[in-house]
């Protein structure tokens, strides 16, 4: 009787979750599920909105032979996966040893303060972002003089005269990745700090009995208390590898960097939106997802094999 | 900032409007004012005659239909963020609608979206089969439309439904825009004529103010141009002893942008021509069409002055990361720089802005300076913009061209009284004007409204403006009256718009004097082909637009050499140039 009234609640509470499941399910599968079978069909046809998916011509795999002798794919692709591949690394090192260090401080005014700035930028959107970027990391001109950022790296003799961080192909790339890392960073450190609340505090007090120094307790306490949310984090990334962030590279790229910058998201917004390319944009979409799906595929197998960790 | 942004837009938006025009009947005498101003005084005839038209009972009703008809349409303009009713105007109740009606025009509304939305619910509405009677689109989209045979021939319909009003209207660009929607002989749709090629050529906007505090000449050629750019650089122009000017503004974000910053009468004055989407035809000496910028020695002589502008510091070092607002709001309108390019309605708000810092700020627009020794020209395209089409389900195709004869006839001062015009068109306190109508075929007499304005302001009698240029007028007066006075308010919004009204249209130096000048000089290089695009080549069109431009960047900062113009040619010609080409000589 008393199992049974305990089952019973169990149903009821987890039943008032999968009511708040419903909407945010539905809406994934209406905006990301219902479009996948008409994408896959819109790479195969010369896809006109007049005529609709049914009286669109198939032409096979004409958009993709389109699409490899395109000058501009391999650019992108290759773009995409090097800003793509630097931003994932970088937003796992940098996060980790960020809450790391936070954790270690006692002093939870401080600890608070640096959270919440940190946290800021995330909340910007990367139209607000560029502006300020742009002003910020400025060269100067005969007009203006130089941005903060190089009046600051001049003034401390790092650099001798200013960098064009977003008008040189040296530095865009690099430019990217930091300034993605800056904006997301705050962010990230909360889910990992949320995870290092997680490790067992008896581990370290029996730790701490057998000698082991703060550096040791991290080595082996910490981060293998936490090595499991960094593995989720990265494959959940690494889904995202070829969406090298559009709205930032959209917002911040120029005709002289177009060499290092232009990415698959932003081709296909040439294509699709400003050309009416519907098919051949549809067409890099579904290369990029194929490609992404393999990845995920790959980097869920490396979980379950290196940390154990599987959804199923 | 952002109401500011709005405002802005909205200028920008009304000038566009009143300068995106073209008085035919100027290409045909030749003398823009005499012409503008004589028309206001025969108009009075020409309204009776017109009446006395719709009066009569004739074989063929051009307005409307003897039996009431339906026509089914699509709604946007409601929901637009800078559209409001007036006058107690609603969706189902305003002067348009009972025109329509008095002319046994049912309207039946089949969906009310956001603007942003019509094209997408459009296309969604034909994938479902119940769609719009009568609709628009971009024209670049109008070959995908007939070849969806979503849309009916009109061919037959407009040679025998067109009004003369209307044959009268579509001549506005010597009929360029509607031939270029025949396809092999077949129209499908009708465009809106208010893409001027004459009045959106782009002009050089100068700091006269500058000049004059260095004791230097407006520039006429582009050594001087150079010359001038170094003294707006480097001594000072504005005299507060600090080094915070330039010379020449450029958008290094879109070089071809057909707004501020663009560079593409830099290359108009060398003999090149890139308009605003990079994809020209000219004629060569043989009369075969070329490509704009296929003129190599022209486009490097103008990319070698830049390059080396650049690496002066006339130029902005950080150009490159400059748009058209940026140009707008900070480098022109908080007077950096001294020198950009544009078109007509290019220094309505720098001037507006400037003037805050600096009461003394003049900005005047000049003729584009001569780059090989001749006249600088502009590029002149009238491809079709809007275009207008009727459903291939529609029982009765003429609709659209009933629907267009109305428009013409009331949106248009010339063709309807002045009662009429404002309920229809001009009177915004009181009616919601044309943005009701199904149809727009408002009047491209922006050459008409800068003589009648001219003529006025000289005159001090404004008695024979239309209500739109009355307005203007009051505007520019009051700006007038207050420069006489010596009350000139910068922070006042009226004065503002009075100067950015000013700069547009009055005085020696006011971007329509100088728009008049090239007229009258026949300073145009017209397109030699108009036709709507391919689907091939328009597929290749943002690759062939984005490879020019970054070469024209890239060199211009010098990362690639001024040489390497030939063998971007060559890139250009493979990736798709050629078949352009080739296009517009196989149809022209």
């Amino acid at each position: 009787m008393k199992t049974k009234r305990a089952k019973k609640s169990k149903r009821n509470s987890t039943f008032l979750f999968h009511i708040m499941l419903f909407f945010p399910v539905l809406l994934l599968f209406i905006y990301n599920f219902l479009p996948i079978p008409a994408g896959i069909l819109m790479a195969f046809q010369n896809f006109q909105p007049g005529k609709g998916f049914l009286g669109s011509k198939f032409v096979w795999f004409q958009n993709f032979k389109r699409l490899f002798i395109l000058p501009d794919t391999w650019p992108a692709l290759r773009n995409t996966l090097i800003i793509a591949v630097e931003k994932i690394a970088c937003n796992i090192i940098i996060p980790v040893s960020f809450a790391l260090l936070l954790n270690e401080v006692k002093n939870k005014i401080f600890k608070r303060t640096v959270q919440t700035i940190t946290y800021l930028p995330y909340f910007l959107s990367w139209v607000i972002l560029s502006g300020i970027l742009i002003k910020f990391l400025a060269p100067g001109s005969s007009a203006t003089s130089p941005g903060l950022f190089n009046n600051i790296l001049t003034s401390l003799h790092i650099i001798d005269e200013p960098v064009y961080f977003l008008g040189s192909n040296s530095t865009f790339r690099q430019t990217m990745v930091v300034s993605d890392v800056w904006k997301n960073f705050g962010y990230n450190t909360i889910v990992y700090l949320a995870a290092l609340t997680g490790v067992d505090p008896t581990l370290y007090e029996a730790a701490a009995v057998d000698g082991a120094g703060r550096w040791k307790q991290t080595l082996h306490i910490t981060i293998p208390g936490i090595a499991p949310f960094i593995v989720l984090m990265t494959v959940l990334a690494i889904g995202n590898v070829l969406s090298a962030g559009f709205d930032q590279i959209f917002n911040l790229y120029n005709p002289v960097v177009y060499e290092t910058g232009d990415v698959i998201d932003t081709l296909v917004y040439r294509l699709g939106l400003e050309n009416k390319q519907y098919s051949l944009s549809a067409t890099v979409g579904l290369l990029k997802s194929i490609v992404s799906c393999i990845l995920v595929l790959t980097s869920y197998k490396l979980a379950d094999k290196l940390a154990g960790y599987r959804v199923w | 900032m952002k109401k500011k942004l709005l405002s802005v837009l909205l200028a920008a938006a009304m000038t566009i409007s009143l300068a995106a025009c073209g008085q035919s009947s100027f290409d045909e005498k030749g003398s823009p004012s005499s012409e503008g101003i004589s028309d206001t005084s025969d108009s009075s005839t020409q309204q009776t005659e017109d009446q006395a038209d719709a009066d009569s009972p004739e074989e063929i009703n051009y307005y409307g239909f003897d039996e009431p008809t339906t026509v089914k349409i699509g709604i946007s303009y409601a929901a637009a963020p800078d559209f409001t009713f007036y006058g107690g105007e609603t969706v189902d109740n305003n002067a348009w609608l009972d025109l329509y009606k008095a002319n046994n025009i049912i309207t039946d509304v089949l969906y009310e979206v956001d603007p942003s939305q019509e094209q997408t619910k459009l296309s969604t509405a034909i994938m479902s089969g119940d769609y719009p009677d009568v609709f628009s689109s971009n024209a670049s989209e109008y070959r995908n439309y007939v070849e969806s045979e979503a849309v009916a021939d009109i061919t037959e319909a407009y040679e025998k439904y067109a009004s003369e009003e209307l044959k009268a209207y579509m001549e506005n660009d010597g009929g360029m825009a509607l031939e270029s929607l025949r396809i092999d002989g077949k129209l499908y749709g009708l465009p809106r004529v208010n893409n001027d090629p004459y009045a959106s050529a782009h002009v050089m906007w100068i700091r006269k103010d500058w000049l004059d505090n260095l004791g230097l000449e407006i520039p006429t050629t582009m050594e001087e141009l150079q010359e001038v750019a170094r003294a707006f650089t480097f001594n000072d122009p504005d005299g507060n002893g600090q080094n915070d000017t330039y010379g020449l503004a450029l958008d290094g974000i879109n070089i071809i942008n057909d707004s501020l910053g663009n560079a593409d009468p830099i290359f108009n004055a060398f003999g090149a021509y890139l308009g605003k989407n990079g994809l020209t035809y000219v004629e060569d000496e043989n009369g075969e069409i070329v490509w704009g910028g296929a003129n190599a020695e022209g486009m490097k002589a103008a990319l070698q002055m830049l390059q080396d502008m650049y690496k002066e510091g006339t130029i902005a070092r950080d150009f490159i990361t400059m748009d058209y607002n940026t140009i707008m709001e900070e480098e022109a309108g908080a007077g950096r720089c001294g020198i950009w390019f544009g078109p007509n309605w290019a220094a309505m708000n720098p001037s507006a802005t400037a003037t805050q810092k600096d009461l003394n700020c003049e900005m005047i627009a000049v003729h584009v300076p001569s780059g090989n020794g001749e006249r600088a020209m502009a590029y002149a395209s009238s491809s079709a913009g809007t275009v207008y089409y009727v459903s291939s389900k529609c029982e009765h195709p003429e609709m659209l061209i009933k629907l267009f004869n109305l428009s013409v006839k009331y949106q248009n001062a010339d063709n309807c009284t002045a009662d009429e015009y404002n309920m229809y068109y001009g009177d915004s306190a009181n009616y919601s004007g044309w943005k009701t109508s199904i149809v727009y075929g408002g009047g491209p007499d922006g050459n008409r409204t800068n003589a009648a304005l001219v003529a006025s302001v000289e005159s001090g009698n404004a008695a024979n403006l239309n209500a739109k240029q009355i307005e203007n007028y009051n505007s520019i007066k009051t700006y007038m009256d207050a420069v006489a006075d010596g009350t000139l308010d910068p922070a006042d919004s009226a004065h503002q718009r009075g100067l950015a009204l000013y700069t547009v249209h009055i005085g020696d130096h006011s971007a329509w004097s100088v728009i008049r000048d090239m007229m009258a000089n026949d300073d145009y290089v017209l397109a030699a082909y108009n036709g709507v695009p391919s689907e091939e080549v328009s597929n290749n069109a943002a690759t062939l637009k984005k490879l020019l431009v970054e070469t024209i960047v890239k060199t211009i900062t010098g990362a690639q050499n001024v040489d390497s113009y030939d063998s971007f040619l060559d890139t250009w010609y493979a990736m798709g140039g050629e078949d352009a080409i080739a296009e517009a000589n196989e149809l022209r």
